[in-house]
């Protein structure tokens, strides 16, 4: 019987540095345990700032694959893809077809989840980048930032 | 009394150890708001007394350990690590009779460990050493330690006066009250001097009567009228010592009672106002919050629609991409299937084959196809050839799954993309305008605030919702007029009973004097007992005058103060008047007509100068100066007033610590008129630089200037 490629995501986990997990997603969300360096958290769950990270690398195009980076090892699973499957179903439809879209393998993609999977992490990997850049530059100020990037976004298209 | 040091270990603000040497003089401790003053002024208190004064709550007695050490001190303690925090005072008395010094050490320290992620307190220890010239060097702890303290070096009692918040002042003297006054005097006046004495007359006259009966027994005039008197005597005495011991009580309780009653009387003779204040206060606080909460709703439909939808803005073109991509795929798998079944064109199709069944007719041979035979069943075989491809692979068919799942969804991603600028405009519209209704009724509830404050402020007394049940005042004033009348009637007829009995003891004592049989055996207790009499006599009208000479001189010396604090401001011509028969103050112009438009600021210089004026006399009655240790007395007071004010008590008290937040701008024109001790700065700094100001990674640290 065939199954869709959600199905075949969902037990999958995305890979991300731990010092992304650290410096970003643990600090945007609330189950993450620290404080928040705006005193208010901005988003609920884990993979809510991933996946955020990953919009930002697709919107920039901007792919960066994983390497060794010595001290800073790939997390251990934190969320699997259910997890965002169950809570954003339409915002993970989204990002597989933005996948689709960039790919070099056009449609065919579909046909191997682990491909999609790395390249959604690699996005991420791409979008961690930039917001780490933002935050050096202390360009994230507080919460009111993430409404303003999205109005920003008309000088991308 | 003088305080050479004090030594802060790990307390409150001050972290590790900070040392203040005070010297004769006025000693200045400067710091803004949030520095540490109010925790130095507590540093004091907790170190003699076990005490600390909180902001609009009071004195805490007793305080958890555990919020007097150091906030970063005890959030960095590592297991195993043992810390210590307390107080250190140095300070010593002078002798006046023998011209001695005694130095005395005082220290309150306890020490915290972390044991198995847990922190317990391991010490919490006071300890007094003083050291005199004739006795050496002499330690005491804890309860010990408390009563010198109390006896020898520095009343408790008295503490609240001469070391005070400029908070409490309104707590220390209100002018509205009588009884605030009387209390003052009773603590710290010396009559209580004249008292003892009178006491002690009593028990000596008592004494010295008894041996006069006993002598006037063995040799009397008449017997069995002696016996008669001596038994009622002894009857008068039991009814003035069952009665005398409660009149204290008595009136203590009455007193009690009509302070609570004018309290609940003044709530009801405000009563409109204050229902009108509540009422409006209780309208902005319901509209307030129920902004608030629609903020707090709207920032929630905020989060979720920004997590769901507006942070996909800008994927649209990727999107149609990917439909592009996905009908690329159909039309590659309808070509596969169509070149795999590219059948003649007289092969009917589906539509056609349903209808030769439905008609059990094989249209292209004209044959009967009847339900269940074979012709029927092949025409049944033909349905759904295009379908049934050969060709596709499993991995083809999943990918034809998978798109057929997700290609419903650009469409409508897209269409809700399309919508995220006009719903991020309308949320901006519904914030900006609730925001603005918040900063209103935020605006509105500062005014009410400030209104009920002020409204408090005349009362006395705070206003809350119980304060308008006029049922439940209008009860509790029957109540306490029904305990004042009962109490009253109590004291009354203990008065009456004593009154009688002590006439009728000095009718018989007179009595006796004719049973005395004058010859060679003469009493000579009976002489003693005249003299008592005239003593104690004396001692009641002395009492009498000296309270009135007493509060004259306080009334004056207030006076004095008032006008030399006051001397530059030529508008203000405030005058106190003490009444010395029921203690009431009132302040008065020139013509001697009551004052009632004073502020704050003049009140606080009226109240200032009596305590003063009371802690002068004070000192000078009872030989022992102490030093005056005051924390923000000036912030109610202008510049000149307060400039006045410091060279007022730098020469009334030989030796003052103020700590305050306004005086360096005036430190110029205070050094030119006031002789300076020390000066002391307090500065909060940040444990770790990078880090934000919290609690824990903050301290206050003092510097001499």
């Amino acid at each position: 019987m065939s199954q869709g490629i959600l199905n075949q995501l969902a037990p999958m986990s995305p890979k991300f540095y731990v010092s992304n997990d650290e410096r970003i997603m643990k600090n945007f969300s609330e189950t993450g345990g620290v404080k928040s360096i705006f005193g208010e958290k901005f988003f609920y769950q884990r993979w809510q700032p991933f996946i955020y990270a990953c919009i930002i690398g697709l919107l920039h195009n901007h792919k960066v694959p994983f390497e060794n980076r010595g001290n800073d090892k790939i997390s251990p699973k934190v969320f699997d893809y259910q997890t965002i499957i169950s809570n954003g179903y339409e915002t993970m439809v989204t990002v597989i077809l933005c996948v689709v879209s960039l790919s070099d393998k056009g449609y065919n993609i579909l046909s191997d989840p682990q491909l999609i999977n790395n390249d959604i992490s690699e996005y991420a990997n791409g979008g961690f980048e930039i917001l780490n850049r933002k935050l050096d530059n202390n360009e994230i100020e507080g919460i009111t930032y993430f409404l303003s990037e999205v109005k920003n976004r008309d000088n991308l298209n | 009394m003088r305080i050479n040091s004090i030594r802060l270990l790990n307390f409150l603000p001050f972290k590790g150890e900070q040392i203040i040497d005070f010297t004769d003089g006025l000693n200045i401790v400067n710091g803004n708001i949030g520095s540490g003053k109010s925790n130095l002024f507590n540093s004091f208190y907790w170190c003699l007394f076990n005490k600390i004064y909180v902001t609009d709550e009071g004195w805490e007695q007793n305080p958890d350990p555990f919020e007097i050490i150091n906030a970063s001190v005890l959030d960095n303690i590592v297991e195993g690590q043992e810390i210590e925090f307390g107080v250190f005072i140095d300070l010593e008395t002078d002798d006046v009779d023998s011209g001695i010094t005694i130095n005395y050490s005082i220290s309150r320290i306890c020490s915290i460990t972390r044991e198995n992620q847990d922190i317990k307190l391991i010490k919490n220890e006071f300890d007094l050493y003083y050291d005199d010239p004739d006795e050496g060097s002499t330690h005491f702890s804890n309860n010990e330690a408390s009563n010198i303290i109390d006896i020898d070096i520095f009343p408790e009692l008295l503490s609240d006066y001469v070391w005070f918040q400029g908070e409490s002042i309104d707590k220390l003297i209100d002018l509205e009250k009588s009884e605030s006054f009387k209390n003052i005097v009773d603590t710290i006046s010396y009559i209580d001097y004249y008292e003892d004495i009178q006491k002690v007359l009593n028990l000596t006259e008592r004494k010295i009567d008894r041996d006069y009966r006993k002598k006037l027994n063995k040799n009397t005039k008449d017997k069995k009228r002696f016996d008669e008197i001596d038994l009622e005597l002894t009857k008068n005495e039991r009814i003035i010592d069952n009665c005398e011991p409660q009149l204290d009580n008595l009136q203590e309780e009455i007193d009690k009672y009509k302070v609570k009653r004018e309290e609940l009387k003044e709530k009801l003779y405000n009563k409109d106002e204050t229902e009108e204040l509540i009422k409006k206060r209780d309208l902005n606080q319901d509209s307030y919050k129920k902004i608030l909460l629609k903020l707090e709703y709207l920032d929630e439909e905020y989060k979720r629609n920004y997590i769901d939808k507006w942070m996909l803005k800008g994927l649209s073109p990727l999107i149609k991409n990917s439909l592009d991509k996905m009908t690329e795929f159909e039309d590659w798998r309808t070509s596969q299937i169509d070149k795999e079944q590219n059948l003649p064109e007289d092969v009917p199709g589906d539509q056609y084959l349903h209808k030769m069944l439905n008609e059990e007719l094989c249209m292209i041979c004209n044959r009967d196809a009847v339900q269940g035979s074979i012709e029927h069943n092949h025409i049944k075989s033909l349905l759904n050839r295009k379908e049934k491809s050969k060709v596709l692979s499993p991995e083809v068919e999943n990918l034809n799954t998978t798109i057929t799942q997700l290609k419903h969804f650009p469409s409508r991603i897209l269409n809700n993309i399309s919508e995220v600028d006009t719903e991020i405009k309308e949320y901006r519209e519904r914030d900006a305008d609730l925001t603005k209704r918040k900063t209103f009724l935020y605006n509105e509830k500062r005014k009410i605030e400030k209104e009920i404050k002020d409204f408090e402020g005349k009362l006395g007394t705070s206003i809350d919702n119980t304060s308008i049940n006029t049922r439940r005042i209008m009860e509790g004033i029957t109540k306490y007029d029904s305990l004042i009348s009962k109490k009253e009637r109590d004291l009354t007829y203990n008065e009456a009973q004593i009154r009688e009995s002590k006439s009728k003891i000095e009718r018989l004592r007179k009595e006796l004097k004719d049973l005395e049989v004058h010859d060679s055996t003469e009493i000579i207790e009976s002489q003693q007992l005249d003299v008592i009499n005239d003593l104690k006599l004396t001692i009641e009208k002395t009492i009498v005058l000296e309270y009135k000479k007493l509060i004259k001189d306080i009334e004056k010396r207030s006076n004095d103060y008032v006008s030399e604090i006051l001397s530059h401001n030529t508008s203000i011509k405030a005058k106190i008047k003490i009444d010395p028969d029921d203690n009431t103050i009132e302040i008065v112009d020139q013509d001697g007509e009551e004052l009632n438009l004073l502020n704050t600021g003049h009140k606080t210089i009226i109240k200032m100068s009596i305590i003063n004026s009371i802690i002068s006399k004070s000192s000078e009655y009872k030989n022992q100066p102490y030093p005056f240790v005051t924390d923000a007395p000036t912030s109610s007071l202008g510049e000149k007033d307060t400039i006045s004010y410091l060279k007022l008590v730098s020469t009334i008290f030989g030796q003052s610590i103020v700590m305050s937040k306004d005086l360096f701008g005036n430190m110029d024109e205070i050094k030119k008129t006031i002789k300076i001790g020390s000066i002391y700065e307090l500065n909060p700094k940040k444990v770790d630089e990078s880090k934000e100001s919290t609690l824990k990674n903050t301290f206050t640290l003092i510097s001499k200037v």
